[in-house]
Formats: C-alpha cells, structure tokens, sequence
C-alpha cells in the first residue's frame, strides 16, 4: 500500500497540477512563468534566451495533460507490477475521468516572471525525495542486500518496505487477517522473569506458573518468537490457509468467501449510482472469475458514461451469471459428500499426523530435559567435586601447620632447657672460681701490705740517707764558715745542702735567711774580728767626744781630748762611748759577739758610723752561725723523727 | 767597697785591708788628710799669688804674700769643716 502510495504521490502531484492549470488559467501562467523561468535559467547559458522561450513554453504548457506519464517512465517496473497485484479495481485512484479535458493554456500571454524559488525547491526537492524512497523500495523488494540497507540506514525505510511487502502478501493472501501483521513496534518486550536460568535445584516436577526453560517459549530467541506471532494470532487462518493449499480446487471457507463480496460492496459504494457490479457470493474459482470479468466491464462502462446502453445487457449477464452460479452450486452440494468423506479421513490423517507431531515434540522435550539434568548433575559433581579437594587442600595445609606449630614449640623448650642448663653450669663455675680467686685476693692483699711495708722502709730509709746528706753537707758548711783562712765563700756547700734538704721548709727558710754576700765573700772568723774591733776602739775613742754638728774644731778638740781621757776596762756600768767599748772588749775576750754587738750597737753619732761596718760583719756571721745552727737542729730533728 | 773585698781574701793581712777598703773607721782620718793637704795646697797657692804680687805688684812687700797665704788657708779651712759638717748631714759641699 505505501509503495503504491509513493509511487501514486507524484502522479498525484502531477494531476494537481493540471487540474489547477486546468481551472484557472493564472495557475497556468504561473505554472507557464515558472516553466519558462526553469527553460530561462537552463538556457542562460546559450545566447540567445529570447526565441527559445515560448516555444520551450509552448510545448511545456500543451504537455501538461501527460505529466503523469512523464512520471510513469520514472518507476517503469513499478507500474506493470501494481496492476496484477491490485486485485481489487484501482478505480478510486483516478477520480472524475470527465473533469479532465485538457486546457487551451493561453501562450502568447507573457506575464511578469514571478520566481518561486522556494516553491520550485521544495517540489523538486520533496519529487526527488519521493522518486528515491519509491526506488529504494522496489529496489529493496527485489535484491535482498539492498534490502537490509535499506530498511536498517533509510529513516522510514523499514515501515515502507514493510507496508510494501504487506500490501504485496495481503494482495496475493486476501484472506490473511491485515491486522495479523505486526508492526515491529508492537513486539512483545522480552522479560526473563526472576528464577530463570541454571539453578542448583534438581528440575522438579513442571509448574505451569514457573519459567519453563528446557521449552521452546518466547523468551528463547527473539527470532522464534517472531514466527511464532506471526503464526499463533491467526492460527485458525492458517488452518485455512493450508487447508486451501492442499486442495487448491477445493472450496474455501466461509470467512475467506466473505472478502471479496465486502470488497464489492466496498467498490459499489464508491461508484455511488452506476451499475452495480455483480455480487461475487460464489463458492466457485471459475465463477469468481466471471464475475470479476463482469464487473471489469461494469466498471468500464461505468467509466464511459453509457450506462444506459449496455444497462440492459449486463443486467441480462447478471442474471446469467447467478444461473450459473446456482447451476455451479448445485453440482457442488452433488459433489460434497465424497468431498465430506474425504475430508474426514484427511481430518483423521492430519490428527494423525498432528499427534505424531505431538509425540516426536514430547520426545524432544524429554530429550532436552534429560540433557539438561545430565548437564546440571555432571555440574553438581563437578561443584562437589572441586569443593571435596578444596576442603582435602584445606585439611592438609591446618594438619601441616598444627604439625609445623608443634615443632616450633619443641624446639623452643629445647631452646628453654639449654640455656636454663648453660645458667646452671655457669653458676657453678662461677662458684669454684670464686673459691679460687678469694684465696688469690687473699694473697694479693698480702701482697700489697708487704709492699706498703716494703715502701715505707724505703721511705724512711730514702729520708735517713737525706739526713745524712744532710748533715754531711751541713758539716761542710760548718767547716767552710769556722775555717779560720777567711774570708771564704760557701756557696757550693750551701746548694748542696739545700739541694739534700729538697723541700724542707725549715731549711729554705734557714737558708733565705742569709744575706747572700755572707756566702758569696764567705764571714769574717771571730779572731779578725776581734782584731778589727781594736783597730774600731781606737777611731771610736777618737771621735767620742765629737758633738753634734761638729766642725774642724769640734773634730780636733775631741781628738785632743780623748788622748786624756781615762781607760775603763771590764763591764762598765756607765752608759758613755769609753764604758761600751770596754764592755765590749769584755764580751768579745768571753766570745759573745751577741752581746758584743749589741753594745756597739748603742753607739751614736760619729762613733756608731766609724762602727757600722765591724757591726755588719758581726751581724753577718752572727746570721750565717744562727743560720747553720737551725739546719743542723732541723737535720737532727728530721734523724730524730726517723728513728 | 765591693772591688776591695774580692781583692783581700787573696791578701789577707791588715794593711793591704786597710789600704784597699775605705771602711766605716777610718772615715774621719781620711777627712783629716783631705783637709789638712788641701789646706796645704790652698794656702800654698795662696802665698805663691801673694809672693807674686807683692813682686810684681808690690815692690817685693810681704803683706801681699800674707794675705794669700791667709786667703788660701781661709778656703781649706772652710773646705775641711764643710766636709766635716756635711758628714754630720748641715752642710753638703764637695770639697
């Protein structure tokens, strides 16, 4: 129906066109313009535009009438296809026959050029459009290839070529239902329900309310389901179906023979009040035939508009007709009884057959349902199978680790007995070492107190042999400082002394004492000092009677009168220059230079600066022998200490 | 004093001590010679230009001569009692 459609749009088109240059000659002279715009457009090219134009017009006009065969060439295979296929007349497609005298398109008329661009585009656009898709489609019905392109990459290819192939089987199969044919649309959406696929339970018995799996169902394959819609809606058609096929001079049912006197009808409304075409309510193929072949003249007659003359006729052949058909029919319910007959025993066969079907599908199904519990037992086993191994491994691999486990701790208490038998072992030894080291302690001691004796001997021995040096080196002083060839120094004997005494303190303070000119020039023996204090005596008693502040005179008179003076001799008690000196004599005569000293030292004035110097040497010696009487105290106190 | 008694232990008798060493007790005999032989040359000189005056200058008179003779005595005598008293620490000049 679509591809005719497409196919009848342009000649549609085509035919409006006419009709509309047909009524109204401006629509012409559009038409005319737009023509001569297209021949003008085409022609610009060429030189000369203006001679061309109204013949090229001209004759574009005067074809209008014959553009739908223009067209046809267009869709040449189409054409003869459809009028075989149509087995209903394709009357209403062409409409008014009579309204279509072709038009006197006024041509000398040149009107304004009106451009419909936008027009002109869209119709040759939607022209070419159409062409193709009509194309397309007859191309797809013929080559398979072509097809598949065609109905999956074409936008509503699919539902035309459907509608096509629709219109094509519907056409040849008038009986089939037209609403048997399901658009794609309308396919059932495949639901897997829940509790499909492999379960682990052991298939029990068949519930109908259950996902029936090991059957053939819809839900196997879209493919299948396909055939089976398209089969199972029009079951009891194709019953039908077969049944004419099988007997193809058979009759045909009762619904099938209903068609095509509702197509009549349907035909016979459409004429409105023409001769109505003969009704076809004939059981008989031939008689079908006859009728068409009536009505085909009715229409054609109806076409022409002389009905009134072959009214009468065809009433006539009408009548014939139903003659025949009656005729027909009798003979048909002569023959009905062995058709009867024979068509219960083909009935039986067919059970028959239908049953064996049944079976053999049974069959299969056990088959399946066998294969499928074979399959999920060998599954089970297979799952127990792997999980009794696994559990074998599981059990190997604890039994080796309690083992490993158990060892370990062995090893450990082994470990533990070792070293409690290493600390037993070592206390012992410890213990006889011990014994034997206090016994080495012991005597060590012991030894260290011998060598602390041992050291103190030494030491008292060392400080002995210092005193000794000591007084050996003290002894050589004595000897030095009491020599009577003096003066005479000592020094050697006083660093040898001091260096014995090392550090005794006693002794550097005795020998610090000592004016360093004593042991450097050496002292004066007692003897010359005596001899000095008379020299002394005799210059003192001279300047006794100087006084102070004395001149020439005071020096000479002193001098003079000190040769008058009486000598005093002894200890003197009187405290003048005359009575020290003899108490000094004195002391001196008993060796007490102490004292001596002492008495000279109470001289004043001249008398004690003429005395000064016998004093220091006094002093001198007086030190040097203090002195060396303190060392030798300290040397016999140190010897003393010792012992 | 120092030079002198590292010469004596070599000569150890008296003199040569006493010679050597300028010590404290004969301090006074020695101002006594300075004096008494400076005087001697002071009074000496003292005369000589006084001799010479009165030659020259005095027809050979001899109270010229006394009067050097006083002069040249005057100034030892001055010399001899500072140095005394200098001794005792009133007068210091060198004679």
């Amino acid at each position: 129906m679509m591809l005719r459609r497409a196919v009848s749009r342009p000649l549609h088109n085509a035919s409006n066109l006419a009709i509309r240059s047909r009524t109204s000659p401006l629509a012409c002279q559009l038409q005319l313009g737009y023509l001569q715009q297209r021949r003008w457009f085409a022609d610009k090219k060429s030189a000369d535009p203006t001679p061309v134009v109204l013949p090229g017009s001209n004759t574009k006009s005067q074809d209008v009438p014959p553009v739908p065969k223009l067209e046809t060439p267009i869709t040449p295979s189409l054409e003869p296809k459809t009028p075989p296929s149509d087995a209903t007349p394709q009357v209403p497609l062409t409409p008014d026959p009579k309204s279509a005298p072709p038009p006197r398109p006024t041509e000398a008329i040149v009107l304004p050029k009106q451009t419909h661009r936008v027009r002109n585009f869209f119709l040759s656009v939607t022209l070419l459009t159409l062409l193709g898709y009509a194309g397309g489609v007859y191309y797809a019905l013929e080559n398979d290839n072509f097809h598949d392109f065609f109905t999956e990459y074409i936008p509503f290819g699919e539902q035309i070529v459907l509608e096509a192939q629709d219109r094509q089987f519907r056409s040849r199969f008038p009986g089939a239902h037209p609403g048997s044919i399901p658009t794609p649309r309308h396919y059932a959406s495949v639901t897997i329900p829940k509790r499909s696929g492999a379960t682990w339970k052991i298939s029990e018995k068949e519930d109908p309310n259950k996902a029936q799996l090991d059957r053939d169902g819809p839900y196997k394959s879209n493919k299948k389901e396909d055939e089976v819609k398209t089969v199972t809606p029009a079951a009891a058609a194709t019953a039908t179906v077969l049944s004419t096929k099988s007997t193809p001079e058979g009759k045909s049912a009762g619904d099938h023979l209903d068609d095509p006197a509702k197509d009549k009808r349907s035909t016979a409304s459409l004429h409105g009040e023409k001769i109505a075409p003969a009704p076809v309510d004939h059981h008989d193929p031939i008689m079908h035939d006859l009728v068409k072949i009536i009505n085909s003249v009715i229409e054609v007659i109806n076409e022409h508009d002389t009905k009134k003359q072959f009214d009468h006729a065809i009433v006539s052949a009408k009548e014939e007709v139903k003659v025949v058909n009656e005729k027909i029919q009798e003979l048909k319910a002569a023959s009905t009884e062995p058709l009867a007959d024979k068509l219960k025993e083909q009935e039986v066969e067919f059970t028959k057959v239908a049953s064996g079907i049944v079976q053999t599908m049974e069959g299969q199904l056990l088959a399946v349902e066998r294969k499928w519990r074979e399959e999920f037992e060998k599954e089970r086993d297979n799952l127990a199978e792997s999980y009794r191994v696994k559990l074998k491994t599981e059990l190997e691999r604890s039994d080796a680790l309690a083992e490993a486990k158990l060892k370990n701790e062995l090893m450990e208490q082994a470990l533990k007995l070792k070293r409690e038998w290493y600390a037993n072992l070592k206390e012992r030894v410890e213990k006889e070492r011990d014994g034997r080291l206090g016994k080495l302690k012991e005597l060590a001691e012991d030894v260290e107190k011998l060598a602390e004796v041992t050291g103190v001997w030494a030491e008292t021995l060392d400080s002995n042999l210092q005193t000794q040096h000591m007084h050996v080196a003290l002894e050589a002083v004595k000897a030095s400082v009491n020599d009577p060839k003096q003066p005479r120094p000592f020094v050697r004997e006083l660093a040898a002394l001091k260096e014995v005494s090392a550090d005794d303190e006693v002794v550097k303070a005795a020998i610090a004492s000592i004016n360093p000119v004593a042991y450097q020039k050496g002292v004066s023996s007692p003897a010359q000092i005596i001899d000095r204090f008379r020299r002394v005596a005799v210059e003192v008693r001279k300047a006794s009677l100087v006084p102070e502040d004395a001149g020439v005179f005071g020096h000479a008179s002193s001098w003079v009168a000190s040769k008058l003076l009486f000598r005093k001799s002894g200890l003197a008690t009187t405290n003048d220059v005359e009575a020290i000196l003899s108490r000094t004599e004195t002391y001196l005569q008993e060796g007490d230079f102490d004292k001596a000293a002492r008495e000279m030292n109470q001289l004043q004035g001249w008398a004690k600066t003429l005395a000064g110097d016998w004093l220091k040497e006094v002093r001198v010696l007086l030190e040097v022998q203090q002195a060396v009487e303190v060392i030798s105290i300290q040397a016999r106190l140190q010897s003393l200490r010792r012992e | 004093m120092t030079t002198t008694t590292e010469s004596s232990p070599s000569t150890s008798s008296q003199v040569v001590s006493r010679v050597s060493a300028p010590v404290s007790e004969t301090l006074l005999n020695d101002k006594w010679d300075l004096c008494l032989s400076n005087a001697i040359i002071k009074s000496g000189l003292g005369l000589g230009f006084g001799i010479v005056f009165s030659v020259l200058l005095f027809k050979r008179r001899a109270f010229p001569a006394w009067v050097g003779l006083g002069f040249g005595a005057g100034r030892g005598y001055a010399e001899c009692d500072a140095s005394f008293k200098s001794a005792a620490g009133t007068r210091s000049v060198r004679a």
